[in-house]
């Protein structure tokens, strides 16, 4: 069953198109990656879904949440989502927290404004789910303020405050890049572990493919505004289908066995183009082993390549 | 602790010391007069003598403390409370409102605070009501673009996003989250004004607009001073060192506040 359904999602900044049309679905209680790098959309793309979208930018397209259209609410309209349905979970744990405020209270804060219930009930709740998220000497951290917690205990701290109401959906927006490589698979183990217990659907966004592929059912791969490819995150790992995909594959670091010889990591030739400046047509065939003329005459149409894959390329890899 | 914290704090400590003990002690009617002990040295009796009709200097500085104290209390109180509401409103809402608020405090900024109690006093006569009314008026503005600012700083923060994520209203916001996160800034900015205030309130008792006699004011005693100065220069000097002390007080505590609470003063990274 469809949870959310984005439609021609379009996001602009005066005439800089930071996200081109995009379209996708997610099943409830579904685990969705989306991968791209800085300036690829993604960010905005949850804000949108967040009714947070800056207000500096102009949003088109339709995003439907659990069958009603959203994207059309006022503010007020949004908050009865925000935090109850949908909830985010933020990139820096130290920032993302009220540093005058105690864990606990922050924890209830959603739980009290949305159901109404009373302070002991909530803090009852804020105790169980610190224990759920893995929070040693929970009761102690309830009364305890962020910069008495670790960056891990931190990041616990805002997953409780993301579940707090029992979301249908989380987003998740680089929710690891303050945590070292440890802390990170836990966290992230963490976040699926609870999605799955919960049937709840997440978000994870990341520049990280493996971030993604430890916990997402299927990805979205986006590139300066535009959606390039999606489907199944292992089979797009093992035959991409765009060449950026599978630029971005190739660049991943891996640990060298032993004995084989030092190589330096492939890169994708280029940067990221800027908002000002997109390439009309593919926006990727500026930097791409197989761009063709053809490709700067028009935007690839996104099609059906295999079952439940589509890659918006008009010489994919063969799957 | 900061030398000039401590210092100011002392001070300040002294102005209110004394306000707080005239309330229920002087050492003669502040308003006393007797015709027959005109321009009295300082002695046991008198210590710092008497004025020109006989009313004993001391205990009329320590009442005029009284007077400098409650109007700088008021007055910063009532533009501080008002002025920070409108900035936060600002910051809140940002767009034309954020703009309006802002241009509103341009307005009164450039509105001569002195000319504004001189108005007030001529359509409702002078009183210490109208003398706070004025000085408020001057601490509006103030208030409303340190709170604008410091707010705008704090809506920036990913604590504040969080809190839009999680459904709360700007109001709600605003005051679980913003508030809190400037009372310091706001705190150092009204210890700072009350200097500000007590000059302001002198200035006004001086021009006859603020406290009316019998009620003791540092800024009448030193207009009734003024044309004394030959005769009897101390008259002009006790409350004009009484001013300067509350405003040097006022000052440095201020100073002293703001170095405590920013973290680029104290060298330790925000």
């Amino acid at each position: 069953m469809t949870l959310v359904s984005v439609r021609d999602l379009t996001i602009a900044f005066g005439g800089a198109l930071a996200l081109r049309a995009l379209s996708f679905d997610l099943r409830r209680g579904e685990l969705l990656g989306v991968v791209g790098e800085s300036g690829s959309g993604k960010t905005l793309a949850a804000l949108s879904l967040m009714g947070m979208a800056p207000e500096a930018a102009r949003v088109s397209g339709a995003i439907s949440f659990d069958g009603e259209r959203v994207d059309t609410l006022p503010e007020t309209g949004w908050q009865s989502l925000q935090g109850r349905r949908i909830a985010m979970i933020f990139q820096e744990p130290m920032s993302a927290l009220n540093p005058l405020q105690r864990i606990g209270t922050q924890i209830t804060e959603a739980m009290i404004w949305h159901e109404g219930i009373s302070r002991a009930e909530a803090d009852a709740r804020a105790l169980a789910l610190l224990g759920e998220v893995g929070m040693p000497e929970p009761q102690a951290r309830l009364r305890m303020y962020p910069h008495q917690l670790s960056g891990g205990q931190r990041q616990r701290a805002l997953i409780a405050m993301a579940l707090a109401c029992n979301p249908d959906l989380v987003l998740a927006d680089e929710p690891t890049t303050a945590l070292d490589a440890t802390r990170t698979a836990q966290a992230l183990d963490l976040l699926r572990g609870l999605a799955r217990a919960r049937g709840m659907a997440l978000i994870l966004i990341s520049h990280d493919l493996a971030a993604i592929e430890r916990v997402a059912e299927r990805m979205l791969v986006l590139y300066g505004g535009d959606l390039m490819e999606e489907g199944p995150v292992a089979e797009i790992l093992s035959r991409p289908a765009h060449p950026y995909t599978a630029g971005l594959i190739r660049a991943r670091p891996r640990p060298r066995p032993p004995g084989v010889p030092r190589r330096p990591l492939p890169t994708i030739p280029g940067s990221v183009p800027g908002l000002a400046d997109l390439p009309r047509g593919c926006r990727f065939h500026g930097r791409c082993p197989k761009g063709r003329p053809v490709c700067a005459e028009g935007r690839p149409p996104l099609v059906d390549i295999a079952p439940g894959r589509r890659a918006a390329c008009l010489f994919p890899e063969p799957v | 602790m900061r030398w000039n914290a401590v210092v100011g704090g002392a001070l300040v400590g002294l102005v209110a010391g004394v306000a707080a003990l005239s309330l229920v002690w002087t050492p003669h009617d502040p308003a006393g007069i007797d015709v027959s002990r005109r321009f009295l040295p300082a002695s046991p009796a008198h210590w710092l003598g008497t004025d020109q009709v006989g009313r004993d200097v001391a205990s009329m500085l320590m009442a005029g403390a009284q007077s400098s104290i409650a109007v700088a209390l008021l007055s910063v109180g009532l533009g501080a409370s008002l002025g920070t509401a409108l900035g936060l409103l600002a910051a809140a809402r940002g767009g034309w409102v954020e703009e309006a608020v802002m241009r509103l405090s341009d307005l009164a900024f450039a509105f001569p605070a002195l000319l504004f109690a001189i108005m007030l006093a001529a359509v409702f006569g002078p009183s210490l009501t109208n003398a706070v009314l004025a000085i408020a008026f001057i601490m509006v503005p103030i208030f409303a673009r340190v709170s604008r600012a410091s707010a705008n700083a704090v809506w920036a923060r990913e604590f504040v996003q969080a809190a839009i994520a999680a459904g709360r209203s700007r109001l709600g916001i605003t005051i679980d989250h913003v508030l809190p996160n400037i009372a310091a800034v706001l705190m150092v900015q009204a210890t700072i004004e009350f200097a500000v205030a007590i000059l302001a309130e002198a200035a006004l008792s001086y021009l006859g607009l603020g406290v009316q006699p019998p009620t003791p004011s540092w800024g009448r005693m030193l207009s009734e001073a003024q044309t004394l100065l030959y005769l009897a220069p101390q008259l002009a000097i006790w409350p004009g060192l009484c001013i300067m002390v509350a405003v040097l007080g006022f000052n440095l505590m201020g100073d002293g506040l703001r170095d405590a609470t920013d973290p680029r003063l104290r060298g330790v990274g925000a």
